[in-house]
C-alpha cells in the first residue's frame, strides 16, 4: 500500500522535476544552526562551534544525493538522459539514423504485412476438428497431364470396406452442383455439393443451427433433405433461425432443410449447400444410362478419409493402391494408383504454399536487414571507440556503457517497428486490392492483434539482433581498450565478424533472389501463353433456360441467340457448354474411342487420356474469333441428323494422331451419348488452337462437338459487339427474360474482364515477388556496400604503406578485391547450396519452368557480385587517391 | 556494526517512535532524541536523517509543516500520522518477536540440549 503511493509521488517528482532541494538546504541549514548553538552553549568559540557542527551534520553533497535518491525516480532520469543523449547523437550522423530507421521500417512493413496473410489464410482455425488428419483422396488418370481423377461410388465402398488406415471415410462430389431452386416464379442458384451422411463426422464439422445428415438419409428411396451454408442461409432466408423444417423446391423436388453450417464452413471450396449422395445419384441412373452406384467408370467424386491415429497419408496411399490395383478394370482409364492430399493443401491449394514462401523469403529480407543493421551499427561502434574509452577511464562503468549504447540503438529499431507496423497497416488494404478475388478467406486478413503481438515479437528480435548482439561486442572492445590506441577492429577475429555478417547478407539475398527468378519466369511464361482467342468486344452471359426437355432447351436458344444477333451493334453471336475461365477449374472430361479401340479390349484404350468436352453452335468460333488452323468449323448444316462430327485442339491432334493431319480422322467421345445410350463416331473436320478453358496454368486436350449432336445443354452466350459489349448487357438480359422466364442468368461478364480476373493471381504474385526480391537486393546491396567501405577504410593505413613502398594501384586493388571478395563468395555458394537443395518445394507453384534455374543463378550471382565489387572498387579506390603520406598519418 | 551503519529500516523505527513520544518536532529535536536515547550511535552524519524523513513522508507515515523553532526560525516540524501511529505498533511488535527469539536462541546453552 505504501509502496505504489511512494512509486507515484516519485514518478511525479522525477517527471515534473519538481524537487524539494530547496526545503532540503533549509532544514539542513536550520539544524547546523541549532547544533551551532548547541556547541556555543558547551562553551566553544564561533568558529570552532561551526566546524564541530558542520562535521556531526555530514557531508552536505553526499546527503544531498542520498535525499535525491529517496526523492526521485533516478533510473528513470538516467533513462531519460540516455535517451535525450541518443537523440542528440542520433542527429548529428542523420545518414546512419535514416538508413537504419528506413531499412528496418520497410522490412518490418513488409513482414507485418505478409504475417497478416499467414494469419488470415492458415493460422485462424477452420471450423472442423484436426484438418490435418484428413486427406483427400482421387484416383489416378492414364496419360492425361493432369493427374486426378474421380472415384465412383462403387469404388469408394470398396475401399471404406477394405481399408484398415482410415477412422472414417466419405464421399463428396468432386466439383460443385449448381442448385436451382424455385423462388416464387423466379429461380435463384447457389453452389453445393453432394456428400455421404458420414461427411460432417470426418470433418469433425457440426451444425451451427439444426443437425447434420443421418445414415437412414443417404440411402435409396430417402427423402431428400440439405443442409444450408452459413453465406446462403444469411443471403436468402435472412439468417431466419425457424429456417429447419422448411422445405425448397430444387429442380422439381422437394428438399428439407435440415440444418445451417458455422460461417468459415465451406467444403468443398465454394459449396454453400450439401445433401446426401445417394438419393443424389440415384436420378441420374435414368438420364445417364448407367447404374450410377455400381457402375465403375461412373466417377463423380473424391473421397475423403481421417486417417487413424499413427497412420501416415503415405501409408494410407500404399494400402489404397493395394486395393485399386485388385478391383476390376473399367471402361474409364484408371490408373494403378491413388492420389493421396492432405485436406488443408486441398483448401488453401496453392495459396497456402504461396503464402508460406512469401513468408519464408520476408523473414529472410528481415534477417539482411538485421545484418545490415548490426554491421551499420558495429562500425558506428568503433568510430565511437575513443570516446567510449574516455568514459571508461572517467570510471563509467561498462554495462554503463552498453546501456547507453543500447538505448541509442534501441530507440531507432522501437521507432522504426512504430513505423512499420504503420506502414504495413496502411500497405495491406493496397497489396490485398491487387489480389484476386477468387483467393479464399481473403476477408480474414487484416492487422488484428494476432498481428500486432507478432509485430513485438519482431521489434523485440530485431532489437536484439541489431542492439544487443552489438552493444556486447562493443563492450568487449572498451574491455580492451586498456591498451591505447589499438585498433581492436582490425584483428583477425572482428575482420572475420565483418566477413561473416556480409556473407550472411550475400546467402541470404542469393536464396531469395534463387526462388525470386523461376517464380518471375513462370509467371511470365504464362502472360506470354496464347489463349486462342481474342478477349476484346465479347460478352459472355451464363444463360441456363430451366427447361424440362432438351428440345426446348435448343428450341430457346435458338430463339436467344437469333434475336440477340438483330441487336444494333453485335458482329457475332455463339453459345457453349462452357466458356474459357467461366466455370473456374472445372470442365467436363470426357473418355472416348479411337478408331481400332474396342470397349472389350482393355489394351486397346489403357493409354487413352481424358479430353475436355466443349458443345457449341456454328457462331462459337467465329465470336471468339479462334483461328481455323485448319479444315472447317461448325455450320448450320451440322444437324441432330447429320454426320457427327467434331473440332480438336492443336495438343489433342498432336496426342491422337502424332505428325497426321487430324481432318478426316474418327472418334468416339464418350460425352457425346445420346439419349438412346449409343456413341456416334465422330468425323474431325477442323483443328483449332489449345484454349486454356479452366486456367491459365491448366493445359486439357479440348474436343468440340456441335450443340446440335449431343444430350449437354449449352450455358454460355458468347456476344462479339463493334462497340463496348457491356452496352448490351441490359438487352440480352432482357431478351433471356422474355424467351425462357424460368432461366439463371448470370456471370454477365466482358470476356476481358474474365481474361484478367484469371491473370489476377499471376499480377499478385508477380508484384509480390519483385516487390520482395527488389526489396531483398536493395538492402543487401547498402549493407554490403556500407561493410564493404568500412572494411577497406579499415585498412587504409595498411594499403597507403603497400603504395607508398611501391605498389602498383591495381596490384592493390585485386588485393581488396579478394580480401572483400571471398566472403561475398563464400555467402554467393552457401545460399546457391542452401536454394538447390529447397528448389523443389517450389515446383508446385511453377508453370512449365525447372525450380532450379541456372539463368538465375548466374543472373542473381552476377548482381550480389557487381554490388561487393563495386563497393570494394570505389572504397579502395578513394583510398589510392590519397596522398599516402596523409593517409598514414590520418590513421 | 560500526555506529554509522545504522540500518535504515531501524532508523525509520526509531524516528517513528520518537515521533509518538516528542510529538510535532524539527528533524534536530528528531536527531537529539535518538542521539541522547541510543548514546552516539548518530554522533556523525546527523543529515542522514533526513533521506529516511523524506522517505516515511512519501510513504505517509509522517506529515510535516513549516513552523518557528526554539530560536524565532523557521523550521520543519515532523508528526506522525494515523498510518504512521499503525505502522510503527506493527514494526515494534515485529522488532520485540524478533529480540524475544534471538535472546532465546542466544541464551541457550549446550546442557539445555542434552
Amino acid at each position: 500500500m505504501k509502496g505504489p503511493r511512494r512509486f507515484v509521488r516519485r514518478l511525479s517528482a522525477s517527471l515534473l522535476g519538481r524537487g524539494n532541494e530547496q526545503r532540503l538546504q533549509e532544514e539542513l541549514e536550520e539544524h547546523l544552526a541549532l547544533l551551532t548553538d548547541e556547541y556555543l552553549r558547551a562553551g566553544l568559540p564561533r568558529a570552532k562551534a561551526r566546524r564541530q557542527a558542520a562535521i556531526k551534520l555530514g557531508i552536505g553533497h553526499a546527503i544531498t544525493e542520498a535525499y535525491r535518491d529517496q526523492e526521485r525516480l533516478r533510473w528513470l532520469e538516467d533513462f531519460a538522459r540516455h535517451v535525450r543523449l541518443g537523440i542528440r547523437r542520433l542527429r548529428h550522423t542523420p545518414l546512419f539514423t535514416l538508413a537504419v530507421f528506413g531499412t528496418l521500417a520497410v522490412t518490418i512493413a513488409a513482414n507485418t504485412v505478409v504475417f497478416s496473410a499467414v494469419n488470415g489464410l492458415l493460422l485462424r482455425p477452420l471450423p472442423m476438428v484436426a484438418p490435418a488428419d484428413v486427406v483427400v483422396i482421387a484416383e489416378t488418370a492414364i496419360g492425361g497431364r493432369q493427374g486426378s481423377k474421380e472415384v465412383s461410388y462403387r469404388d469408394y465402398l470398396d475401399w471404406r470396406q477394405q481399408s484398415h488406415a482410415f477412422e472414417a471415410m466419405a464421399i463428396v462430389s468432386s466439383t460443385n452442383i449448381s442448385f436451382v431452386a424455385d423462388v416464387g416464379q423466379k429461380v435463384m442458384r447457389f453452389q453445393g455439393s453432394s456428400v455421404s451422411a458420414s461427411f460432417f463426422d470426418v470433418l469433425g464439422a457440426r451444425a451451427a443451427i439444426g443437425r447434420t445428415f443421418r445414415a437412414h438419409e443417404d440411402v435409396p428411396g430417402a427423402s431428400r433433405v440439405i443442409i444450408l451454408g452459413d453465406a446462403l442461409w444469411r443471403r436468402q432466408f435472412g439468417a431466419d433461425s425457424n429456417v429447419i423444417g422448411r422445405r425448397l423446391v430444387i429442380g422439381g423436388e422437394t428438399f428439407q432443410i435440415v440444418g445451417v453450417m458455422p460461417p468459415d464452413f465451406s467444403y468443398p471450396v465454394g459449396a454453400e449447400a450439401w445433401t446426401p449422395v445417394v438419393p443424389a445419384l440415384l436420378p441420374m441412373t435414368k438420364r445417364f444410362k448407367v447404374d450410377t452406384l455400381s457402375a465403375r467408370h461412373f466417377g463423380l467424386h473424391t473421397v475423403l478419409g481421417r486417417l487413424r491415429h499413427g497412420v501416415s497419408a503415405e501409408q494410407a496411399r500404399a494400402e489404397l493402391d493395394l486395393i485399386v490395383r485388385r478391383l476390376p478394370e473399367t471402361t474409364h482409364s484408371r490408373g494403378p494408383a491413388v492420389i493421396v492430399n492432405g485436406l488443408l493443401d486441398e483448401i488453401y491449394g496453392p495459396t497456402r504454399r504461396g503464402v508460406l514462401l512469401l513468408f519464408a523469403m520476408v523473414g529472410l529480407v528481415l534477417l539482411i536487414a538485421c545484418a545490415n543493421v548490426s554491421s551499420l551499427v558495429l562500425a558506428r561502434a568503433s568510430a565511437l571507440t575513443g570516446a567510449f574509452a574516455v568514459k571508461a577511464a572517467l570510471g563509467g562503468h561498462r554495462w554503463q556503457l552498453m546501456i547507453e549504447w543500447i538505448i541509442e540503438i534501441a530507440m531507432l529499431t522501437v521507432a522504426a517497428g512504430i513505423a512499420g507496423v504503420w506502414l504495413g497497416w496502411i500497405l495491406l488494404p493496397l497489396v490485398l486490392s491487387l489480389a484476386p478475388s477468387s483467393m479464399p478467406r481473403l476477408e480474414n486478413i487484416r492487422v488484428d492483434p494476432t498481428v500486432l503481438v507478432f509485430a513485438v515479437g519482431l521489434c523485440v528480435l530485431v532489437t536484439f539482433l541489431c542492439a544487443v548482439l552489438p552493444a556486447l561486442k562493443i563492450s568487449e572492445r572498451v574491455a580492451r581498450v586498456a591498451i591505447w590506441r589499438e585498433r581492436t577492429d582490425r584483428t583477425p577475429a572482428s575482420v572475420r565478424g565483418r566477413g561473416m555478417l556480409s556473407a550472411i547478407q550475400v546467402a541470404f539475398a542469393a536464396v531469395v533472389l534463387s526462388a525470386a527468378g523461376p517464380l518471375v519466369r513462370s509467371v511470365d511464361q504464362l502472360r506470354h501463353w496464347p489463349l486462342g482467342f481474342e478477349s476484346a468486344h465479347v460478352l459472355t452471359v451464363n444463360v441456363e433456360p430451366q427447361l424440362p426437355t432438351l428440345a426446348e432447351h435448343r428450341q430457346a436458344y435458338e430463339i436467344l441467340l437469333a434475336r440477340i444477333a438483330a441487336l444494333p451493334g453485335v458482329e457475332a453471336v455463339g453459345a457453349t457448354l462452357v466458356g474459357p475461365f467461366t466455370r473456374g477449374r472445372f470442365g467436363l472430361d470426357s473418355g472416348y474411342l479411337l478408331e481400332g479401340q474396342r470397349i472389350e479390349i482393355p489394351d486397346s484404350w489403357k493409354n487413352n487420356t481424358n479430353l475436355n468436352f466443349v458443345a457449341v453452335t456454328p457462331g462459337y468460333f467465329e465470336t471468339m474469333r479462334i483461328p481455323l488452323l485448319a479444315g472447317r468449323f461448325f455450320s448450320t448444316a451440322d444437324t441432330e441428323r447429320a454426320q457427327t462430327v467434331a473440332v480438336v485442339s492443336e495438343s489433342t491432334a498432336n496426342r491422337l494422331w502424332p505428325n497426321q493431319s487430324p481432318i478426316g480422322k474418327r472418334i468416339s467421345v464418350a460425352s457425346s451419348v445420346t439419349a438412346t445410350g449409343e456413341y456416334p463416331v465422330q468425323t474431325v473436320v477442323g483443328l483449332v488452337p489449345d484454349i486454356p478453358y479452366r486456367g491459365l496454368d491448366e493445359r486439357h486436350f479440348d474436343i468440340y462437338v456441335p450443340a446440335t449432336q449431343t444430350q449437354h445443354r449449352v450455358a454460355y452466350v458468347v456476344v462479339r459487339t463493334a462497340g463496348d459489349p457491356l452496352a448490351i448487357a441490359g438487352l440480352v438480359v432482357g431478351i433471356v427474360g422474355d424467351v425462357a422466364r424460368r432461366s439463371v442468368v448470370e456471370q454477365v461478364r466482358t470476356l476481358d474482364a474474365l481474361v484478367s480476373d484469371a491473370f489476377a493471381p499471376i499480377r499478385f504474385t508477380m508484384v509480390l515477388l519483385v516487390g520482395l526480391a527488389t526489396l531483398s537486393v536493395i538492402v543487401a546491396a547498402a549493407g554490403l556496400y556500407a561493410l564493404t567501405a568500412y572494411s577497406v577504410s579499415q585498412n587504409a593505413r595498411e594499403l597507403a604503406v603497400r603504395l607508398a613502398l611501391g605498389g602498383t594501384e591495381a596490384r592493390i586493388m585485386s588485393m581488396v578485391l579478394w580480401r572483400v571478395g571471398r566472403f561475398a563468395l563464400a555467402g554467393l555458394v552457401a545460399g546457391f547450396l542452401v536454394s538447390a537443395i529447397l528448389a523443389d518445394r517450389l515446383s508446385p507453384l511453377l508453370f512449365e519452368t525447372p525450380p532450379r534455374d541456372l539463368t538465375t543463378f548466374l543472373a542473381s550471382g552476377l548482381l550480389l557480385g557487381a554490388i561487393t565489387g563495386l563497393a570494394a572498387f570505389s572504397a579502395a579506390r578513394r583510398i589510392t587517391r590519397i596522398e599516402p603520406a596523409s593517409a598514414m598519418r590520418a590513421l | 556494526v560500526t555506529k554509522h551503519d545504522v540500518h535504515q529500516g531501524t532508523l525509520a523505527l526509531m524516528v517513528l517512535k520518537t515521533l509518538e513520544v516528542l510529538g510535532p518536532v524539527h528533524g534536530y529535536g528528531i536527531a537529539r532524541r535518538i542521539e541522547q536515547i541510543s548514546g552516539d550511535l548518530l554522533a556523525v552524519n546527523q543529515g542522514t536523517l533526513y533521506p529516511v524523513l523524506l522517505k516515511l513522508e512519501q510513504e505517509g507515515a509522517i506529515a510535516s509543516d513549516w513552523g518557528t523553532s526554539e530560536n524565532n526560525r523557521r523550521a520543519r516540524f515532523y508528526q506522525l500520522t494515523a498510518a504512521g501511529r499503525r505502522r510503527l505498533r506493527a514494526e515494534a511488535q515485529q522488532w520485540a518477536r524478533t529480540t524475544a527469539l534471538m535472546d532465546r536462541f542466544l541464551a541457550v546453552k549446550t546442557e539445555d540440549l542434552a
